[in-house]
């Protein structure tokens, strides 16, 4: 039988011989891949696609196909007009032929859509689509100067991001449930955020500020009513702890990302984590025609007043479409 | 002057990565080779891993964890190459040793064919345990950190991952000795 020391000089012998230089088109080819990968923003988000059951393909399937079907019919001759009316005085077409850029449109008073990656805003009213699992919803703030998008994401302040000690960010999301523990929020051992939260929360604003008031793991301020754009809801404080240093060992990781997570909501579009140590969350949370929206401004002891004010005045002027 | 690449690197300097790309490829092929038993799918896992680098290394706080992270990036896309070659190859008979063999001092050629098929029939995570403990040097507890997991799990898959390696071992030596019999 081999022996337990003989197994670890055999490997240690077996394993330092191989080959070990990388052809050097190994650099020429990740060169080539980097030129056409973009990297992604610094906002410590994550927003990849959820896996999509069998039934929910078939239901967007059938979406695509209902729309092709309507616009189809709708471009058959005669469709376009009025009947008995005048013909149109041009042809219909599924595209304006050419769209205002961004903050032109933006300055002009019209919404924008946001762009996807890291984007530098002039102010102006922008249009974010947030949700992967609510994809009629969209958001419409009245952006000042200084501010950047991160996509469909949400929004920084620009220069410092959201890094501890001074960033500032606000965030989109929605929930399904909490982390009992959301240092220590991989229960599954897979490394995916996406797993189900061991908290679970009740549909309403209600259910999901009680579940957050009653976890220890960070202390909450005592709710306030809020309206926003009509929407009734509660805005509430978590201040997340201080000694969270987010490195590896202290919290559990995520695949592919290089640091640990403390990550307090479930669900696929609540994987928004902390930013930094002491990062304090506002959260405006509303019920959007029976849609739980969490608006979260990430803030620190040091982040400006000013720009928190700014960030206040961002919220408060967000529209929503459910 | 690494992390000054890294911190170039992360403002969106291709350049500068690419010249860490230089500086690291060798070590990271090393390792995926030993890993995965293949030259060319050991090309394919670094190209994925520093790939995948660039594209989130913004979100790397420490600049000087950079060669952590990207171990860690490459061990998971080794281990799930080798987690997929191994379903498919379930059935089909053992592949070809790829790659130089330069005759070594120590072991002899029937000692390597025997801990490369020894090898090939641990789990990849098993072997990936081995390579970064054997080939890189690193402690259970650096390993643990690498992976995101904890230390006395880290400590125990090394254990169990010996263990696996001296029963495929054990196992190999006694088919051959049956088939030395039988012929």
């Amino acid at each position: 039988m081999t022996q337990q020391r003989e197994i670890e000089r055999l490997l240690d012998v077996w394993l330092s011989d191989g080959p070990d230089q990388a052809p050097d088109r190994v650099v020429d080819i990740v060169a080539d891949r980097v030129g056409r990968q973009s990297q992604r923003p610094a906002w410590r988000l994550h927003r990849r696609p959820y896996p999509m059951n069998a039934y929910a393909k078939i239901a967007v399937a059938a979406a695509a196909v209902l729309v092709v079907a309507v616009l189809g019919y709708n471009l058959l001759p005669g469709r376009s007009a009025a009947v008995g009316g005048p013909a149109p005085s041009s042809s219909p077409t599924l595209f304006p032929a050419s769209s205002p850029s961004a903050s032109s449109a933006a300055a002009a008073g019209a919404p924008v859509d946001i762009p996807e990656g890291d984007t530098e805003l002039s102010p102006g009213l922008y249009r974010w689509d947030p949700f992967t699992s609510k994809p009629t919803m969209s958001v419409v703030a009245d952006i000042p100067d200084g501010w950047r998008s991160v996509g469909s994401l949400g929004m920084t302040v620009t220069g410092r991001g959201t890094d501890a000690p001074t960033g500032l960010g606000i965030a989109f999301l929605q929930a399904d449930g909490l982390r009992g523990d959301p240092c220590h929020w991989d229960l599954q051992g897979t490394q995916d955020y996406r797993q189900p939260g061991d908290v679970t929360v009740g549909p309403t604003v209600d259910d999901l500020v009680a579940a957050l008031r009653s976890n220890t793991s960070y202390t909450s301020s005592t709710p306030q009513s809020v309206t926003i754009d009509g929407f009734e809801g509660q805005e509430l404080e978590i201040q997340l702890p201080p000694g969270t240093d987010l490195q590896p060992t202290t919290c559990d990781v995520e695949k592919d990302s290089p640091d640990g997570h403390y990550i307090v909501f479930s669900g696929p579009d609540g994987g928004l984590f902390a930013q930094g140590p002491g990062n304090r969350w506002d959260m405006h949370i509303l019920d959007v025609d029976g849609t739980r929206l969490i608006i979260v401004t990430l803030s620190y002891e040091g982040t400006p007043q000013a720009d928190l004010d700014a960030a206040q005045a961002i919220v408060d002027s967000m529209q929503f479409t459910p | 002057m690494d992390r000054d690449l890294v911190l170039a690197a992360q403002r969106g300097d291709e350049a500068a990565f690419v010249d860490l790309v230089r500086l690291r490829a060798d070590r990271l092929y090393a390792i995926a080779y030993r890993v995965l038993r293949d030259v060319d799918r050991a090309e394919d896992a670094v190209q994925d891993a520093l790939v995948i680098a660039w594209r989130d290394l913004r979100g790397l706080r420490d600049p000087d964890r950079f060669d952590a992270w990207s171990h860690r990036l490459l061990v998971r896309i080794c281990i799930d190459q080798a987690s997929r070659e191994r379903r498919r190859a379930a059935n089909l008979r053992m592949l070809p040793i790829d790659g130089p063999a330069a005759p070594d001092d120590t072991l002899t050629m029937a000692d390597r064919d025997q801990l490369e098929r020894g090898f090939r029939r641990l789990s990849p995570e098993q072997r990936a345990i081995l390579v970064l403990h054997h080939y890189e040097g690193y402690a259970p507890s650096e390993i643990a950190e690498l992976l995101g997991i904890p230390p006395g799990t880290a400590r125990s898959r090394l254990h169990h991952a010996h263990r696996a390696m001296r029963a495929a071992l054990d196992a190999d030596a006694r088919a051959t000795v049956r088939e030395g019999r039988s012929a």
